[in-house]
């Protein structure tokens, strides 16, 4: 059959036959490139090479007189057209990928940027988690250095009553020795003349208990002032001791909320990883 | 003399927009220009079909079937470099633009 062929078209069949064997090798590595790298590009390349490889197979089949003239023509055209199509494309989808690179390497930029930050905000969040876990410890010995010292105090307020009590009872003891001293005065004097020196020593007896009643006066009033005072004090210690605990319990909240913010930020790095 | 068909001019028509554009392409980048032989050969290969229904059908007609061989083998030989560049030599798409442009 090949006999019958026109030497000029049998010529331009070889050159097709030529062109088709690249063009098949062309597809057979463009196609491996696109499988080892799936980006519009290399697909571009695919559809290229066998759009070639087709266009060469319809001249080919036309010139050799293989199949139809007229279907030959028209399947090497269709090809043709294809090829164009391509080519546009081949134009084109380098460039939109060019550009999604560059956009993709800006993202990844501000994704590593987020993540520092996140890390950052992490360790200043457990820098004051530390902090705040420093002052609640101090705030603890505050409260419990308060709390021995309420105990002191209750101690002396209840040493100062039994001091009150001792007092009461030398004023008592006075009062008798007043008393006392009184009865012996009338017994000096129903004596006479001979109960004279008696009645001396009755009468100063009687001035050292009223002596001794006046100073344990002075001495209540002091211990009452000294009282006042320890009580004022004690209510103070009270608040300072509620102060403590609402720090202690701020501070556990401070921590508690540094803990979280440092999870999240975390959570946010974790997120941020850029997955190659 | 053959007549003109409009599917050819149709593809010449289009395969002219990247040859046109080429040199502004191959500065924005570099990597594409060795698939540019084998376009070039096809837009020939349309452009000779095309002039062959004016002038020179038979030169035309052999210049349309030979740069049809040559687009086979350069875009064979760009598809080897790819494939050298990209997947042996494992190297990605090297963008030729400047940082800020």
């Amino acid at each position: 059959m090949l006999a019958q062929i026109d030497p000029t078209d049998f010529l331009d069949g070889s050159f097709n036959l030529v062109g088709m064997i690249f063009f098949i090798f062309a597809s057979i590595i463009a196609i491996y490139i696109y499988y080892r790298k799936r980006t519009p590009t290399n697909a571009i390349y695919v559809f290229s090479v066998i759009g070639g490889m087709l266009y060469t197979l319809g001249n080919l089949l036309d010139k050799w007189m293989l199949w139809d003239s007229d279907y030959a023509d028209a399947f090497g055209e269709s090809f043709g057209l294809f090829i164009g199509v391509t080519a546009l494309f081949f134009a084109v989808i380098p460039f939109l990928e060019q550009k999604i690179e560059k956009t993709t390497e800006h993202m990844k930029g501000l994704i590593e940027a987020a993540s520092n930050a996140s890390v950052n905000v992490a360790n200043i969040a457990n820098e004051l988690a530390a902090s705040a876990s420093e002052v609640n410890a101090a705030s603890e010995e505050i409260a419990a250095s308060t709390q021995s010292m309420t105990v002191e105090t209750q101690s002396v307020i209840r040493s100062t009553n039994d001091i009150q009590n001792v007092m009461e009872i030398i004023t008592k003891i006075s009062d008798q020795t007043n008393l006392l001293a009184l009865n012996a005065s009338i017994e000096a004097g129903r004596a006479g003349e001979q109960g004279r020196g008696f009645a001396v020593v009755a009468d100063e007896v009687r001035k050292l208990a009223e002596e001794s009643k006046g100073a344990v006066r002075t001495t209540n009033e002091k211990i009452v002032d000294v009282v006042t005072k320890i009580n004022s004090s004690f209510g103070a210690m009270e608040g300072i001791s509620a102060s403590t605990e609402q720090q202690t319990a701020s501070m556990e909240e401070v921590t508690s909320t540094a803990h979280r913010l440092g999870e999240l930020a975390e959570n946010l790095k974790n997120s941020l990883v850029i997955k190659e | 003399m053959p007549s003109l068909e409009i599917n050819e001019l149709i593809v010449l028509i289009i395969l002219s927009i990247p040859v046109a554009f080429s040199p502004y392409l191959f500065k924005k980048r570099r990597a594409i220009i060795k698939w540019f032989p084998g376009y070039y050969s096809l837009f020939f290969v349309f452009l000779s079909t095309n002039l062959e229904a004016f002038v020179a059908p038979d030169a035309f007609n052999f210049m349309e079937h030979f740069f049809a061989m040559l687009a086979g083998i350069f875009m064979c030989l760009a598809a080897i470099v790819e494939m050298y560049s990209k997947v042996l030599k494992g190297e990605h798409v090297k963008l030729n633009y400047k940082e800020g442009r």
